[in-house]
């Protein structure tokens, strides 16, 4: 897109995903699903480089393990784990959305306006107050309770 | 009367951005952005550029940013606003040419890239022979929401994928290209598919739903996009059902009995009475 | 139409993750809540039970599985935000090239270890 001339070319970008703080919810579910998102392919990536220590032999991975079970990577464990529930459970309501299946029906344009965004809506609070559940009962499990 | 803040974004060609500029209106009952803005111009500082021209929510000229959130100044009254200070700012995702004055050639370019009228195979029936193309209610609601888009830029500024890629095809086009594509008379899809499943197309859209709430004509941006991207991925599968556009010659004629209308003449002036 | 049809195997790759993963998730993150459930489980970290897990063919067909629908699902969202920031055809082709190495790199490591274990155990 050529920039007309004697205009001033704003300051677009990652800021204004958030809008100020005034994003609709599902606004913020999008901001939140890309930052989950991210996190996980990070966590991926270093889980096939870490995991590979099994090559290296018994003495290796039980050192390795023992690590694991520190405070700060168990937490890390518990946000990898958080992410991973928000971000499985939006995406079904956005698999769902995309392919055109909970968007509703072309509608009258009548006051008072009630378009796709109602008509998902409580798809996506439902999928949230499970997310919100799930990652209650894990952070119960795998803060209270480390393993090993 | 309360007295309100108008806490405007100035923009001055050549000198881009010059800040905050804090003016004080005297509220009223009814009282909109616009009549907000008329009040400073006339009263406190005539240099001050918007552009408006209905008042009343048609022509889609007064879209800006209203306390962060894009909104037509003509359909905002004041006090359904909370809070003495309201904040204006041009359109998101657009240049400013001064002032509250977006530049809104990018969203025309990507409307007009898109294909926006009704393709056919057979052109040359374009209605001079004095026939219509009929369409029944059931195929009319397949688009009839998405006809009441009046190009203001509101869904443009909220869209998020806009605010990091500027050339996204954005709400607006897309709703555009879909409203065609659902109509029972159009076969243009094909002709539309490449730009919209392109690198800039639907495939960006993740459903944030910033255009449809922001829509100030309940077109639903967001709806529109989900429904064009099933019929894309349903084409991909080879499994679109898609009747071809009835032939004009399908379809009863206008007149009752098979005849062409007459052909409209300018009706000649009535000689003097007086002679 | 080359992006719908990598939008559609991002989906398709979506629904995969969802169920494998989420096994994976349940066996080795919460294996306290799964002991409650089901009396006792293995305990997923131990040595004799990741070569056991290992070892087995179709555990080893399943995270091959799972490791190219996530990385595929990973890379191709990574993708659709860098295109957003950088948008000439020029930096798209970077980008798509960078993620299918980064992603390809991956893969060949983790089946690489994966099946180097299978076969030999730990060198």
């Amino acid at each position: 897109m050529t920039q007309p001339e004697n205009t001033q070319r704003r300051t677009v970008g990652i800021y204004r995903w958030l809008a100020g703080g005034r994003r609709g919810f599902e606004g913020y579910l999008y901001v939140l699903h890309r930052i989950s998102g991210t996190a996980l392919l990070l966590f991926l990536a270093m889980h096939v480089f870490f995991t590979a220590a099994r090559l290296l032999g018994q003495e290796t991975w039980e050192r390795l393990m023992a690590a694991t079970q520190s405070p700060v990577l168990i937490f890390l464990e518990y946000l990898v784990y958080c992410a991973f529930v928000f971000h499985a459970l939006n995406g079904v309501r956005l698999i769902l959305v995309e392919l055109g299946f909970a968007v509703g029906k072309p509608d009258h344009p009548a006051y008072p306006y009630r378009g796709s965004i109602h008509r998902q809506r409580p798809l996506a609070i439902v999928l949230m107050v499970i997310t919100g559940l799930l990652i209650a009962l894990g952070g119960f499990e795998l803060l209270r309770f480390p393993h090993g | 009367m309360a007295q309100l803040t108008f806490r405007i974004r100035r923009f001055q060609p050549g000198r881009g951005d010059t800040g905050w500029q804090d003016f004080s209106v005297e509220s009223s009952p009814g009282m909109t952005i616009l009549d907000g803005l008329h009040h400073i111009r006339e009263h406190q500082d005539g240099s001050l550029a918007w552009r408006h021209s209905c008042r009343m929510g048609v022509c889609g000229s007064c879209g800006l940013i209203v306390n962060g959130e894009p909104r037509l100044a003509c359909n905002t009254q004041v006090e359904s606003l909370t809070g003495s200070r309201i904040s204006l700012e041009p359109l998101w995702n657009f240049p400013v040419a001064k002032d509250l004055v977006p530049d809104l050639s990018s969203l025309f370019e990507k409307h007009s890239a898109v294909a926006p009228y009704l393709v056919r195979d057979d052109s040359e029936d374009d209605g001079s022979d004095g026939r219509e193309l009929a369409q029944s209610p059931a195929e009319l609601d397949q688009f009839l929401q998405f006809t009441s888009c009046i190009k203001c830029g509101v869904c443009m500024a909220a869209c998020p994928t806009l605010a990091s890629d500027p050339d996204f095809l954005g709400p607006m086009p897309l709703t555009a290209a879909y409203r065609y594509n659902a109509d029972s008379r159009d076969s243009g899809f094909d002709a539309r598919k490449t730009k919209l499943a392109g690198r800039h197309g639907m495939s960006h859209c993740h459903y944030a739903a910033e255009c449809s709430r922001a829509c100030p004509k309940g077109v639903d941006p967001a709806r529109a996009i989900q429904l064009l991207k099933r019929d894309l991925v349903l084409d991909l599968l080879g499994v679109r059902r898609r009747e071809p556009a009835p032939p004009v010659d399908g379809r009863a004629p206008r007149t009752r009995d098979g005849l062409q209308a007459p052909p409209f003449t300018v009706p000649s002036p009535p000689e003097n009475p007086d002679e | 139409m080359r992006e719908t049809a990598y939008w559609l195997i991002n989906i398709a790759c979506a629904i995969v993750i969802l169920v494998l993963l989420g096994v994976h998730m349940g066996v080795m993150h919460l294996d306290a809540i799964l002991a409650r459930l089901v009396g006792t489980v293995p305990e997923p970290l131990a040595w004799e039970n990741m070569v056991n897990r290992g070892k087995s063919t179709t555990q080893v067909v399943l995270y091959i599985v799972l490791l190219g629908t996530a990385l595929f699902h990973g890379f191709y969202g990574l993708r659709t935000m860098l295109l957003e920031f950088f948008s000439s055809d020029r930096a798209a082709r970077v980008i798509t090239a960078g993620c299918v190495t980064a992603g390809g790199v991956l893969f060949v490591t983790g089946t690489a270890v994966t099946v180097v274990f299978a076969l030999n155990g730990a060198g």
